[in-house]
């Protein structure tokens, strides 16, 4: 095998006893090798076939002998319309399309749980003022002083309707209503004096 | 003409003018048998779609890093197996399910297909293989369906070819005796 032209003359130069000699390759292959090659390649993949088959065949027969059909449906022309080009643009990241509560919960888990726990700490200082400040019926008191004849009044009637009592002793409560000015004319002076003196100046005008 | 072998595409990713080109042509190679991989795993269209873009775009970004001592074939099949893991993991959680409850849902997303009918043998083949615990399903359909040596998947799931051997032996065993009682 000679050298084709072009290298002759580049070699010239260089070595004109290379130039000259002719080319041939030492190594030999088996004879129609490359004829033979495309059929060894066919039945090297079917051997892998065909030791799997076998494997198969051993270990569930049923199985093997099943064809293996693809039961799933794709849409018409999606591998020839799936743009690689158009996704790299957009950069689709399927975890970002749908907002995820838990996952957002996992990255930001120590702001939340300090905020939490901080609203927990409002909420339950809150309760527990409101409740010092209220009698178990819900109310807040309020000073007696505050109070009028006519509202007291009021009010035991209210109660007194509320009462699972007999009709009796109803009215035994009615003829018994609290009159201030009955409770009053029974204290001793120096009690009296004392109560005056804790009242505001408004109502012990009133009184007096 | 440009040669459609992994060494050609890879050196033609290195030149930055043809890198858009090379890995068009590398997607454009593998898409199929990747769709299918994933499909087999997490049975929507739809969320196999979604897992393709992904692994395409994670192609993209880890194709100048890889180190060629794995095949590129390998290389891909790894990055969707790790991906449609991921996502069903995030169904999991996202749905606050154990293990039975994931096999449901895939069951369930079966039977959603279309043309799905539970009688007749392929589908039963698929609901067969939707049962099976995540590794020996991963390993069932990477040698029943992909025919792929013990060597390769061996390097994909990071597991020894003993332990794939054994995987696929229980995995075939339960899938022919639930056709059998199903």
């Amino acid at each position: 095998m000679s050298l084709p032209d072009k290298k002759v003359e580049e070699l010239i130069d260089i070595s004109k006893t290379l130039a000259n000699s002719k080319i041939s390759t030492p190594f030999t292959i088996p004879e129609l090798y490359f004829e033979n090659f495309q059929i060894q390649l066919i039945q090297l993949i079917q051997t892998d076939h065909n030791l799997i088959q076998n494997e198969l065949s051993e270990i569930a027969p049923l199985l093997s002998k099943l064809e293996k059909s693809n039961p799933f449906s794709l849409p018409d022309n999606y591998f020839t319309s799936f743009n690689v080009k158009e996704i790299l643009n957009s950069e689709v990241d399927i975890k970002r399309k749908s907002f995820n509560l838990f996952d957002y919960y996992k990255v930001h888990k120590t702001a939340i749980n300090i905020a939490a726990t901080f609203l927990l700490l409002v909420a339950a200082t809150i309760w527990i003022n409101s409740s010092l400040t209220q009698n178990k019926n819900g109310f807040k008191p309020i000073e007696l002083s505050q109070i009028t004849q006519q509202e007291f009044n009021e009010f035991l009637v209210v109660e007194q309707e509320e009462l699972p009592m007999e009709a009796t002793e109803k009215e035994d409560i009615a003829d018994n209503v609290f009159n201030i000015e009955s409770t009053v004319s029974t204290l001793k002076e120096i009690e009296l004096q004392q109560f005056l003196a804790e009242l505001p100046e408004s109502q012990s005008d009133q009184i007096n | 003409m440009i040669s459609n072998d992994d060494q050609s595409l890879l050196i033609l990713f290195r030149n930055s003018e043809k890198k858009e080109e090379a890995y068009t042509l590398i997607i454009k190679k593998y898409q199929e048998r990747l769709y299918w991989h994933i499909r087999r795993l997490v049975i929507s269209h739809d969320d196999t779609n979604d897992i393709l873009q992904n692994v395409c775009i994670k192609v993209w970004k880890g194709l100048s890093n890889f180190r060629e001592d794995a095949q590129l074939f390998t290389w891909l099949y790894r990055i969707a197996t790790n991906e449609s893991l991921t996502f069903l993991a995030s169904q999991k959680k996202r749905k606050a399910v154990d293990f039975d409850d994931v096999s449901n849902y895939l069951t369930e997303k079966l039977s959603a297909e279309k043309d799905f009918d539970g009688n007749k043998l392929e589908w039963k083949l698929q609901l067969a293989i939707q049962k099976l615990p995540e590794k020996q399903k991963l390993v069932f359909q990477l040698r029943y369906y992909d025919e792929m040596p013990y060597e390769k998947m061996s390097r994909i799931l990071d597991t020894s070819e003993g332990a794939l051997k054994a995987s696929y032996h229980h995995a075939a065993k339960k899938i022919e005796d639930y056709i059998l009682n199903h």
